[in-house]
């Protein structure tokens, strides 16, 4: 057997590498594993697994995507495991400038009843200020005007609140930002809205107008 | 049409594509609702200031 099939990269034997569902049925007091599927190390405290880093910002999931204009975060990415949510992403759109919008889903997929609701206020670099608000739509805008011509990258901080309660709305509230750009397009943009159906959600789903590439971090508040 | 969700890239279904429709339409009433706002805006400006209004009162009184 060759020695790189022993150790490092190519080993056939990983200890304590698992997932969250394949962990040691036998463990002992003090084994530590590192689980592929939630990137956490857990350690066996005697009689349950306890993640070393389980307090602040926890990193759930995040990705890149390529020339999408829709995104959707996984199955599950939301869960009573966390009340608050912290989604990070930034996005140039490829060629035509692209607008964005946010709606919740489950597992099976996207809701879009007419239960959108919330506003914004922002900052436009032909120093100008405007508002929006919506009832009743069946998505939330995250940016309005023209916001991501080629190669210029927005970013979006969004914070969300209740998704995995069946009893509680929905909300979120955050941030926008662009590179700069000359004449009516986002600079800035600060925005809160709630989806009006009291049920549990396990994501998010991205809209851009037109073909977009960017990245998403979801991090749950422990 | 494709949807990327995690990291798995597939066809939409018909009801996501309905709804990608819905959104895309509601962004753009969204998107020409804004441009008007701020086109109203700027013909206010200029009439204001018209009236003998100065800078910092047409501001003032649009909320700048």
């Amino acid at each position: 057997m060759p020695f790189s099939s022993v150790l490092g990269a190519s080993s056939v034997i990983k200890p304590g590498v698992c997932t969250s569902t394949t962990r040691p049925s036998v463990p002992y007091e003090g084994q530590l594993i590192y689980e592929t599927d939630t990137d956490r190390v857990a350690a066996y405290n005697g009689s349950a697994w306890v993640y070393t880093h389980s307090s602040g910002l926890i990193y759930i999931t995040g990705t890149t995507f390529s020339a999408q204009t829709s995104v959707a975060l996984p199955n599950n990415t939301f869960t009573s495991t966390h009340e608050y949510h912290l989604v990070m992403m930034d996005a140039s759109a490829d060629s035509t400038a692209a607008n964005l919008s946010l709606q919740v889903r489950d597992n099976s997929g996207t809701k879009s009843a007419a239960s959108y609701n919330g506003g914004g206020i922002g900052q436009l670099f032909n120093n100008t200020q405007s508002t929006f608000g919506v009832n009743g739509a069946t998505s939330f805008q995250l940016m309005q005007a023209t916001v991501g011509s080629s190669a210029r990258r927005c970013s979006w901080t969004i914070y969300v609140s209740n998704a995995a309660s069946s009893t509680k709305n929905t909300v979120w509230n955050g941030t926008a930002t662009a590179d700069p750009q000359s004449g009516a397009s986002l600079g800035g943009w600060h925005f809160g809205g709630s989806y009006g159906v009291a049920e549990t959600h396990t994501g998010l789903t991205f809209t851009f107008s037109n073909a977009s590439s960017g990245q998403y971090r979801v991090y749950g508040l422990a | 049409m494709k949807i990327q969700i995690g990291n798995e890239v597939r066809d939409m279904t018909f009801e996501e594509v309905q709804n990608y429709e819905q959104t895309l339409l509601e962004q753009s009433i969204q998107q020409e609702a804004l441009e008007a706002k701020l086109a109203a805006k700027e013909s206010a400006k200029v009439k204001l200031a018209a009236l003998g209004l100065t800078e910092d009162e047409v501001n003032a009184l649009i909320g700048l």
